[in-house]
């Protein structure tokens, strides 16, 4: 009797300790003190369970449904990976704006560096056309302005003389009656008439480098001057100065080139690449080093030429230049406005660039962003192209972009991503290949191979391959709608079955 | 021999006074003097070996990590081998054996990288960190502004060129690291469109800006018999200084300067890391790190000295303001001990005061306790060891027992004294008082030296947990030693210098009263003293119900000790007892790869929030890495230093006596339960408001965050190494762990290192389109360096400063990817430039952004937060899940690491420390006893004490830990003391009433074990109170390090208390089962029988066998 009282007695202690033993205090509290309605599993909402754990497909920590409302999954529709909530207080504190993906007819500038040049049209040069040697000469040098008809200097050419001689030979046949020219029965072709043939002399003067103001006073004169004088033939300013006092000249030698500068070419080096986007008839603007300026330019018709060299374009622009502000040989900034037609632009900081892959956090309402991938154009200034993966009026993450891309990244690998994901065409949910191949859901069909995020959907799957790939792309679809950019979205998601 | 050394110490009173006095003298001023500490330097020995070259990190780790990690790993003594490629920085932390030199080690680290250095490429700068780690940042400050006259930059350089040379140069600081701000640099930004106008190759401007500025020298020169020194000033001082350098000159004669070609202006450099005070915004701070082996006191009293005599010299307004100061944590980790040990003096001498009821007899162990602690100190400041929660901590859990040899004996002359008066006082009290001295004295001096030995093998703890405990044992073990020497010197001499009998009777007898009560006193018997007259009317009953339900007794002690094991198993495990430093640091990280500005940004976003806690004091956050090699931290990792204000200032919490207890009595419960929100709760809340996107948060604390991070690398307490030979595999299977382990219980968070997610720029030449214009890669590469990269190219001298020339494009010319498409490479000596996009293309890519590297191998970390759970269980747990949902490829390992590691390393040692502890004491009992039953019962005070120490555990909730087990350790000890001084009475009741032939029944058996057990309940009882109310100060005490000293003391006051109350209810009832089966029954039996002549015989036989 006593016996059993002494073992009941210790059995009760034993038990008694072990229980109080198992009893942590604090240990069953879960976040807070809100009341825990039930657990998820984040990828199959479905899926519920009363007590914390695991999910028994893939693995993944159960989330807690609370009695306030606040639970993983609204709506029940599977969120990819990586999709970030994000409360307007926490946008505001870690600077996230959103904006929106806008189509714009973008212009943007592009600066080069340019040459200024003469106008090829409105250079003139004098220069011998025949051997001789300078007589006089004005003060004007390189540089110097001239006006048309200024008297620039005088120089002897022995040649000069025979075809002055000629000439007033043939003012003094045409002086002579043409009646009595005709009388004598001398036949006058066209071209050997007394008027042509001074006409012809007169030119041979002209390529002498006589000018027509000496030639008109030789004609009243008829006095066959030592020296041809030279005169300006423009306004304009002297580009080179070929003479000095006494100096023999051989034919061909350059006196003065004179240019008159009132346009200016401005000559600029392009990329291939911008090459592309330059079209005559676009509206530059030019600027000189000390900040004078600007001008307006505007592109030749002439299209671009091609330096084999430095393998860039020419461009070149044709200058207004009242003041002769630009000079010959000046460089100057050009300030080319490139437009472009409309197109789906974002700010630049909107992009997450990894190099292979490039994202943008898209709002889908309440606060929640999902990761969308994107495929990207030309850099417009500030703001990127869009060419594949978003629609008009998306709103997307605009600054703080990094924090939500790393939020992501933890939030994609907390549901077992890594790497690129795939879908499974059962439950929709967003699958790491590599896992799936060491966890063996995988199945092959078709010659292509499906990755499962559990055993459970991989046999749905290999039951009847075709009845479920089928309505898959209904999913799809009926998704994009839900939230309001079918375009993006669906091409989003046509990429994702592709990579299926 | 003790008898002699007694004789001597008696015969030589004065000699043993004066020796006495000049000891303590000696230990005051040794204790004046000692370095004071928080907690024991804990850091490893270790050597940093830092390499810069402006290389992305697979490049740095491939050709200079790889190869000094090698190297390093064949040294000498070499534990372990980290490095770290970053970014333009390669860091390698070779960790020595326990016990290296520093000096020693930084020798054979400089050997064994001499075979490295020359293989290294070209450009790259390697150099040994200072002697100092990241536990060696005990001060840091902000320097603010109040005039608003002074920009950062200007800040920076007050920093830099002022601050830190005057600090450095105070006694024990290793380096002064700055954060924060902008350092100047005069940057040449050029304008890529008119180099190539000029025809100039960016080359040239970087020779140009280097070759003008540089002084000469021309030597000597004699003019009218003086001498003048020749100087060719060169220097560029000023931004037009570089923008009139010539770079060539075209036809005509026209020179080309640089300022043709861009334009010069003082800039930011580029910043490697960011400061932030209290959420305001970018500040420049400075970090004072400590030489190792340094006293962090000393040498911050230094620096707050030097402060105060260079503030005058900073400008009006700027202010150095310190944040983070260590000495304040020591200070009130001091002022906590302190004030324990001064409790635990004046508590225990109440004690003793109260059970004696005779002031002279109480003087003596009242006095001994202060002159061992002082003495102690002696040898203490010899060896060297500071005096830091541990040490103190070790003084204090020794007092209670310190006393124990003085109570015995004062205890035993108090009894025979009674005797000596009843007999009617034979002979002299001197003689009288000698030979009790003498009768115990050896005794008591080998019970301490046993409880000293007990704890020796503390000593061979290792690593991080010998570093912080070995301190406590040489005190402890130094003190009761000390201890164990005044009881047969000190002690008896003053015994008899004190103890008079006559009774003072003299006129006034107002005066004369107290003064008798005072010296003389009157010696109550055991008998009448208020005290132990109670304690033995309360006891006797309880006794007499043992003996008579020994089974029950018996049998309720097992289950007693059996229903203790679940309670043990529940207790969850740590490595270390949580110190509460007294301020947080707070460590998030992000995805590798983020910018300066973006880290800025969340680092204030977080640092207000923070700091709008009303127990927040200051915050001051850093992002990237100081100016230090103690320092590899990139810029995805924050380190946020929040300081608190004291906990009278936190927010007030509900407990159970907020409601009712009147205001008088609040500071005694708040030292029960705290009445303000606790710090656990605190971070829980700080985690829920700065839970930011983005980012994976950390809490710890400063120094032990960084002892985690010395010794293991990782930055939480948990953390996990996966090595392996791809960066993506590794990074693929820290995601995966991460996916995993939120499901167990207790995880705050898991961040796996994406290694390899850093962003790239990639310029991949094409070797046709070089060739094509005859251009060699180097050549291409140069301009892309120079273009894009910025490189230093020259320095600037201005007084003490020194500024880096930076030569490159404009921002514009290389801000995004089109724009470095046109990086203009000259080609034709210059003469062309070709864009870049025609020879290279330009993409980004995702690579290794940081690369660590693990004894060789590379490896990537997954860090685990835990909140409210043991890290111990957790990994367990953890790793069990792991196993099964983790497939490894071949070739990849995964290891626990961190608090983990040291924990298995402890308990592996523990395994063999504690039975060898157990062993050595049931060795000692046994010498003592002579007697396998009696060490065996001895013994059992072991599992008594277990339930009491594993409860108390339990109740406050308290995890194992190494500091519990050196508890334990020590409570073994105590255990055998106290068992030893039960048996010792009930052996002398049961020898008085063998002699006298009294046992000749059950009866007389019971009432002989009943006298010993309860008449001599008062040195028990004393003995078992001083050790007890001497611990129970450190339970009761709060503040800094109280925690720790809980730890050790807990299991001690749970232990004492039970296997007391277990070994008086159950030593009775085991004695006379023993005593009964073993002699009393046959004895009686042949009484009863006939053989009485064998019965006397059996008796005679007795004395050996009991063997005192």
């Amino acid at each position: 009797m006593k016996t059993t009282l002494l073992l009941a007695l210790a059995a009760l202690l034993v038990s008694a300790g072990y229980l109080a033993g198992r009893w942590r205090p604090g240990a069953a509290a879960g976040p807070g003190n809100r009341q825990v309605l039930y657990y998820v599993d984040p990828m199959h909402p479905a899926y519920r369970s009363d007590t914390p754990g695991t999910a028994p497909d893939c693995g993944m920590a159960l989330e807690p449904v609370y009695a306030d409302g606040a639970g993983p999954a609204e709506g029940g529709a599977p969120r990819p990976a990586g999709t970030v909530s994000l409360d307007a207080g926490k946008r505001q504190l870690q600077g996230v704006r959103i904006g929106t993906a806008e189509k714009v007819a973008a212009s943007h500038s592009l600066r080069l560096l340019g040459r200024v040049v003469p106008d090829e049209t409105r250079v003139h040069t004098l220069n011998a056309a025949a051997e001789g040697s300078v007589r006089e000469l004005s003060d004007v040098t390189t540089g110097s302005r001239v006006r048309r008809g200024q008297w620039l200097g005088s120089v002897f050419m022995a040649e000069t003389r025979s075809a002055l001689q000629a000439y007033i030979t043939a003012l003094d046949v045409q002086d002579l009656d043409p009646q009595r020219r005709a009388h004598e029965g001398m036949t006058v072709s066209a071209g050997t008439s007394p008027g042509r043939s001074a006409q012809y002399t007169v030119e041979r003067l002209r390529a002498l480098g006589v000018s027509q103001r000496q030639i008109d006073e030789l004609r009243l004169r008829r006095d066959i001057p030592l020296t041809v004088s030279l005169y300006a033939p423009v306004d304009g300013w002297v580009l080179a100065r070929g003479v000095a006092h006494d100096q023999k000249f051989e034919k061909g030698a350059e006196w003065f080139r004179i240019a008159n500068l009132d346009k200016v070419w401005v000559l600029a080096d392009l990329t291939d690449a911008d090459g592309a986007e330059v079209r005559p008839g676009q509206k530059a603007r030019v600027t000189l080093p000390g900040g004078r300026g600007p001008l307006a330019a505007e592109v030749s018709q002439v299209p671009p030429q091609f330096d084999a060299a430095s393998s860039t374009l020419k461009v070149r622009l044709l200058v207004d230049n009242p003041g002769a502000t630009l000079r010959p040989d000046m460089f100057v900034d050009v300030d080319l406005q490139v437009e472009r037609p409309m197109a789906l632009t974002v700010p630049v900081d909107a992009v997450v660039d990894g190099g292979l892959r490039k994202t943008v956090f898209v709002e889908r309402g309440g606060g929640v962003f999902e990761p969308r991938r994107v495929e990207t154009g030309r850099h417009l200034g500030e703001r990127v192209e869009i060419v594949q993966g978003l629609a008009e009026g998306d709103r997307i993450v605009v600054s703080g972009t990094f924090m939500v891309d790393s939020e992501s990244r933890m939030k994609a690998a907390a549901a077992g991503l890594f790497g690129e994901p795939s879908r499974d065409p059962v439950c929709g949910m967003e699958v790491d290949e590599a896992r799936a191949r060491a966890a063996g859901t995988t199945h092959q069909h078709a010659g292509r191979t499906y990755s499962f995020c559990s055993e459970q959907c991989r046999r749905t799957f290999a039951a009847s391959p075709e009845a479920v790939l089928r309505p898959s792309t209904g999913q799809g679809a009926s998704q994009g709608q839900d939230h309001g950019h079918a375009e993006g979205h669906g091409q989003d998601q046509g990429r994702q079955q592709a990579r299926l | 021999m003790i008898n002699r050394v007694i004789d001597f110490s008696v015969r030589n009173r004065f000699l043993v006074f004066a020796l006495t006095a000049i000891l303590c003298a000696m230990g005051w001023w040794s204790m004046r003097h000692v370095a004071l500490d928080a907690i024991p330097d804990l850091g490893d020995t270790q050597v940093i070996i830092l390499s810069r070259w402006d290389r992305s990190p697979d490049l740095v780790e491939d050709q200079v990590t790889y190869p000094i990690v090698t190297a390093m790993l064949g040294a000498p003594k070499v534990k372990a081998v980290r490095g770290y490629s970053d970014f333009g920085y390669s860091y390698v932390y070779a960790v020595f054996e326990d016990g290296t030199d520093i000096y020693w080690a930084r020798s054979r680290t400089l050997e064994y990288l001499s075979s490295v250095l020359p293989g290294l490429p070209e450009g790259v700068k390697t150099e040994i960190g200072p002697d100092a780690s990241a536990l060696g940042w005990v001060f840091q400050y902000a320097l603010t502004d109040e005039s608003g006259r002074h920009d950062l930059a200007e800040l920076r350089s007050l920093q830099d060129w002022y601050l830190r040379y005057h600090l450095k140069a105070v006694p024990g600081v290793a380096e002064v690291a700055a954060l924060g701000g902008y350092g100047k640099q005069y940057q040449v930004n050029l304008d890529p469109n008119r180099l190539r106008a000029h025809g100039i190759p960016i080359g040239r401007v970087v020779e140009a800006v280097r070759g003008g500025n540089g002084d000469a020298g021309g030597r000597l020169l004699e003019m009218a018999g003086a001498e003048y020194m020749v100087r060719g000033r060169g220097q560029a001082r000023s931004v037009k200084d570089f923008e009139d350098l010539v770079l060539s000159t075209s036809q005509p004669g026209s020179p080309i300067r640089v300022r043709d070609v861009g334009q010069v202006v003082v800039g930011p450099d580029l910043r490697r890391g960011v400061a932030d005070l209290d959420g305001t915004g970018d500040v420049v701070s400075g970090i004072v790190v400590m030489r190792q082996g340094e006293n962090a006191l000393d040498v911050i009293d230094r620096v707050k000295a030097k402060l105060a005599q260079v503030s005058g010299g900073l400008p009006a307004g700027v202010r150095v303001v310190p944040i983070y100061d260590r000495s304040e944590l020591i200070h009130r980790s001091m002022d906590t001990l302190r004030s324990t040990l001064v409790e635990v003096l004046v508590t225990v001498s109440l004690v003793i005061l109260l059970f004696l009821w005779h002031v002279p007899s109480a003087v003596i162990p009242i006095v001994t306790i202060p002159v061992a602690v002082l003495l102690s100190f002696i040898p203490f400041r010899a060896m060297g060891i500071t005096a830091n929660i541990m040490s103190l901590a070790g003084i204090a859990i020794a007092i209670g027992a310190l006393v124990d040899a003085a109570i015995v004996v004062v205890e035993q002359t108090h009894k025979r004294l009674e005797e000596w008066e009843r007999q009617g006082r034979p002979g002299s009290e001197r003689d009288v008082i000698l030979s009790a001295v003498k009768q115990v004295g050896s005794t008591s001096f080998f019970a301490l030296l046993v409880l000293a030995a007990s704890f020796l093998p503390v000593l061979a703890l290792e690593a991080q947990e010998g570093r912080l405990f070995r301190p406590l044992a040489y005190t402890k073990n130094l003190a009761m030693v000390i201890a164990a020497v005044l009881a047969i010197t000190l002690d008896p001499a003053l015994r008899l210098s004190l103890t008079h009998l006559r009774r003072l009777d003299f006129r006034p007898r107002w005066l004369s009263r107290p003064l008798d009560a005072l010296l003389v006193g009157r010696i109550l018997p055991e008998e009448r003293h208020p005290v132990s007259r109670a304690l033995t009317r309360a006891y006797l009953p309880a006794v007499a119900w043992s003996l008579r339900h020994r089974w029950l007794v018996i049998g309720g002690a097992a289950a007693l000790v059996l229903a203790t094991i679940p309670a043990f198993r529940s207790l969850g495990s740590e490595f270390m007892p949580p110190l509460d430093e007294g301020s947080l640091l707070y460590m998030p990280s992000t995805m590798p790869g983020i910018s300066i500005a973006e880290a800025e940004k969340l680092l204030q976003a977080s640092d207000r929030i923070l700091k709008g806690f009303p127990e927040v004091d200051r915050v001051l956050g850093k992002a990237g890495r100081a100016d230090t090699s103690t320092d590899p931290a990139p810029l995805s990792m924050l380190e946020t230093v929040v300081t608190l204000k004291p906990t009278s200032a936190w927010r007030r919490a509900e407990t159970w006596w907020t409601g009712w207890a009147p205001g008088f009595l609040h500071p005694l419960l708040r030292r029960l339960t705290p009445d303000h929100i606790s710090s656990e709760a605190l971070v829980a809340e700080m985690n829920e408001a700065v839970g930011l996107i983005g980012v994976s948060n950390a809490w710890t604390m400063p120094i032990k965050g960084r002892i985690e991070m010395l010794s293991t690398g990782l930055r939480t307490p948990v953390g996990l190494k996966i090595a392996g030979s791809d960066l993506d595999e590794i990074e693929r299977l820290g995601t995966q762990v991460e996916a995993l382990l939120p499901a167990v219980r207790g995880t705050r968070s898991v961040f796996a290192e994406r290694a390899g997610k850093g962003y790239f720029l990639d310029v991949t030449w094409n070797r046709d389109a070089l060739a094509r214009y005859g251009l060699m890669v180097e050549e291409a590469q140069a301009v892309l360096q120079a273009a894009i990269g910025g490189e230093n190219v020259t320095t600037t001298f201005e007084g003490r400063a020194r500024y880096p020339v930076n030569v490159r494009y404009q921002r514009d010319f290389r801000s995004d990817l089109d724009a470095l498409g046109r990086v203009q490479v000259p080609v034709m000596g210059g003469k062309k430039h070709v864009a870049l996009s025609q020879l290279a293309t330009v993409k980004t890519v995702t690579g290794p952004s940081m690369i660590r590297n693990e004894d060789g191998l590379l490896t990537g970390y997954v860090y685990v937060d835990l909140s409210d759970r043991d890290p111990i269980g957790y990994v367990e747990e953890a790793s069990a899940l792991l196993r099964e949902k983790l497939p490894l490829p071949a070739g990849y390992a995964v290891a626990w690491s961190g608090q983990y590691e040291a924990q298995q390393r402890a308990a592996e040692r523990l395994k063999s420390v504690v039975p060898i502890t157990l062993l050595l004491i049931l060795l000692l009992l046994y010498a003592n006893t002579r007697s396998f039953t009696k060490t065996a019962i001895v013994a059992l005070a072991v599992p008594f004490s277990a339930i009491g120490a594993v409860w108390f555990l339990w109740a406050l909730d308290y995890n194992m830990s190494v500091g519990v087990w050196v508890g334990l350790i020590a409570l073994l000890g105590l255990d055998a003391e106290t068992g030893v001084f039960m048996l010792l009475y009930l052996d002398l009741a049961y020898e008085d009433a063998r002699k006298a032939g009294k046992l000749t029944s059950a009866a007389a058996l019971d009432e002989a074990i009943i006298h010993g057990a309860a008449k001599r309940l008062r040195p028990k009882f004393m003995t078992f109170a001083t050790t007890f109310v001497g611990l129970v100060p450190i339970m009761w005490a709060t503040g800094t390090g109280a925690d720790v000293m809980k730890r050790i003391a807990a299991p001690m006051v749970g232990g004492l208390a039970t296997s007391f109350l277990l070994e008086l209810l159950v030593y009775p009832a085991i004695y006379k089962m023993w005593r009964w089966h073993t002699e009393v029954k046959a004895n009686v039996a042949a009484a009863a029988g006939a053989g009485a002549e064998l019965a006397g015989a059996r008796l005679v036989s007795l004395p050996r066998a009991a063997g005192e």
